[in-house]
């Protein structure tokens, strides 16, 4: 598909054009944006703003979208189309082709003139500006016209009224758990506003994997294994070494004062973890170093989720934050590994995890 | 000055100027092949050549910037001193050893998103000027400015002197903002604009008395927001 928008200067077109592909770039199918303004610059600005280098540029679009659309690329194109034969010619040869035209007056251009492009060709200082000398005709016949002359356009309901008018099948997902987090750690460095349906997608993709583990667990249980009380062991740290999977079931044993006691460490691994994004088997007591390069000993995430579900109801509204915060990322890892878990503890613990947060979530979502 | 390529940056080198602070020398961190991480689609595609413009603007707080604008660009139109490092890295010796060559004491910082000065460059006896967008020492650490709008739907800017430790440096000014526009990006357009408002503002009144942090119970470092929290925060504010 090529959804050519159609609009003038300060129309809304990039911006509208940005938010469509935001909402469609997660989608398994290939999209991408084509901005026109940038699509001359990429080509050396060769082209003027004449009417005859305009008529250039358009068809350089089009033969672009044409191309990509062949080998289903779809194409999200803002462009300043004024000529006729250009979307004619569209409409012919490029087989899902869909014409969306803004439709804004020219005082509401005018106001919203970021650019001073009009204000500068008015004045007479520019020339060639589309609307003042070079007159816009609207497209003949777009397969769907915005009126987007509001003060303030919430634009993300533009671009939706665009994606359902298309009839577009967004089959988004949660992306945070895609691939093995241990072996490939997510950063989460400026991730994407997704809109609000990501919620939603974030908790199907907990359920889903809830679904997965407790037929798992069940399996287990049929085996006749169905106990899985942890144990303290009161040595999980001996003069200089703490053993993670030892203190973290220790924790979970806790009352609130113990836990409460032991604010450092866990402030500190939550800091290890957040620098990392893995849990190690065995830190330095003193400064909760790592000692050991092992981290895939599975059964340490569900406990360190749960120990800081229990810290979170210890702590102050800021605090609960951050907290929140490291439990949501353990479990993406233990969501991203869920084929992994194939212990009784590993599985019943990661279902308490998940179990655990959604619940916690649920106070706010 | 220290700055690299992005929003941020461009915020502040264009709105100083516009307010009459000029720098006196820019190191410019400019590695091309380097793709950073808070990059737009304007940082990848537009060479520093266009002479397109695309103005980001916060009416709440009357300033804005022009995104497409190269900041060598804008060095080049004013004509100021500047060093162009090929390098990301501002811990890397070429950075470092600039910075030893500045004649001034007081350093603008503007390195790339989540780099953090190390040693080195700290004692090479100047101040660096860095702009934290979450009110100290209250919200330290990163990615506060979703954190402050989901506790308090504030945003708070502190200005202090980088040390080592993470904003742990002394204050120099804080300022604290109610953002009324709705759907605005918190990355690339928000985050920039209050912290170029507050430096100016910084600026403005002409002195530097560096206040040493109070260590406050309530103190809490952030790390890097989990999506489902950006969401609950960018949900929450547009009051969707």
């Amino acid at each position: 598909m090529v959804i050519w928008i159609i609009g003038m200067s300060a129309s809304g077109k990039t911006t509208i054009g940005k938010k469509i592909y935001e909402r469609l770039k997660y989608s398994k199918e290939k999209w991408i944006f084509l901005d026109g303004d940038v699509f001359r610059n990429i080509l050396g600005e060769d082209l003027g703003h004449t009417l005859e280098d305009r008529k250039k540029n358009a068809y350089r679009i089009s033969r672009l979208c044409e191309y990509l659309n062949l080998q289903n690329i779809n194409v999200i194109a803002s462009v300043l189309s004024i000529f006729h034969d250009n979307q004619k010619y569209n409409k012919e040869n490029i087989p899902d082709y869909k014409e969306i035209f803004l439709d804004v007056k020219f005082d509401k251009l005018l106001r919203r003139d970021n650019k001073k492009l009009y204000k500068k060709a008015l004045d007479g200082e520019i020339k060639n500006v589309v609307g003042v000398d070079i007159k816009f005709i609207p497209p003949f016949s777009p397969d769907l016209i915005i009126d987007n002359n509001f003060e303030n356009p919430d634009y993300q309901k533009i671009a939706q009224k665009i994606i359902d008018n298309l009839n577009i099948k967004i089959d988004n997902s949660y992306i945070y758990t895609e691939k093995n987090l241990l072996n490939f750690p997510n950063t989460y460095q400026y991730s994407k506003y997704q809109g609000k349906d990501f919620f939603e997608l974030y908790k199907k993709n907990r359920k889903t994997n809830l679904d997965f583990l407790k037929i798992r667990l069940e399996k287990l249980n049929n085996k006749g294994n169905n106990n899985f009380k942890l144990n303290n062991n009161n040595n999980y740290n001996n003069d200089k070494e703490l053993n993670l999977k030892e203190y973290l079931i220790y924790l979970y044993n806790s009352n609130n004062n113990e836990l409460k006691n032991q604010k450092k460490t866990i402030e500190i691994l939550i800091k290890r973890f957040e620098v990392s994004k893995k849990l190690f088997t065995i830190y330095d007591l003193k400064n909760i170093k790592k000692l050991s390069s092992k981290f895939d000993e599975l059964i340490i995430y569900p406990l360190f989720s749960l120990v800081l579900q229990k810290y979170y109801s210890n702590v102050s509204n800021q605090q609960k934050l951050v907290i929140l915060n490291t439990i949501l990322k353990v479990n993406d890892i233990i969501s991203s590994i869920a084929s992994d878990l194939i212990f009784g503890e590993e599985v019943y613990y990661s279902i308490e995890a998940i179990n655990g947060e959604l619940k916690i979530m649920g106070e706010y979502i | 000055m220290l700055l690299t390529n992005n929003n941020r940056s461009k915020a502040y080198l264009q709105n100083l100027i516009n307010n009459n602070f000029i720098p006196s020398k820019i190191i410019v961190l400019n590695n091309n092949h380097a793709t950073l991480v808070e990059h737009t689609e304007n940082d990848k595609l537009i060479s520093k050549h266009t002479k397109q413009i695309f103005i980001r603007k916060l009416a709440d707080l009357n300033i804005s910037f022009d995104e497409k604008e190269h900041i060598l660009k804008t060095i080049q139109i004013h004509n100021i001193k500047f060093v162009e490092i090929n390098n990301s890295d501002v811990n890397s010796k070429e950075v470092v050893d600039e910075v030893a060559n500045i004649k001034d004491k007081y350093i603008v910082y503007s390195g790339p998103s989540s780099s953090i000065l190390k040693k080195e460059i700290l004692s090479k006896n100047k101040k660096f000027i860095h702009v934290h967008p979450g009110w100290l020492p209250k919200f330290r650490g990163s990615t506060t400015i979703y954190y402050s709008m989901l506790s308090k739907c504030k945003i708070g800017c502190s200005v202090i002197f980088l040390e080592e430790g993470i904003d742990k440096g002394p204050v120099l000014y804080k300022q604290e903002y109610e953002i009324l526009e709705k759907g605005i990006d918190f990355d690339y357009l928000l985050d920039p604009l209050v912290r170029v408002k507050t430096l100016i503002e910084f600026f403005k009144t002409k002195e530097i008395k560096p206040m040493k942090q109070n260590d406050d119970q309530d103190e809490t470092t952030f790390y890097i927001i989990h999506p489902v929290l950006k969401h609950l925060s960018i949900i929450n504010y547009n009051n969707e």
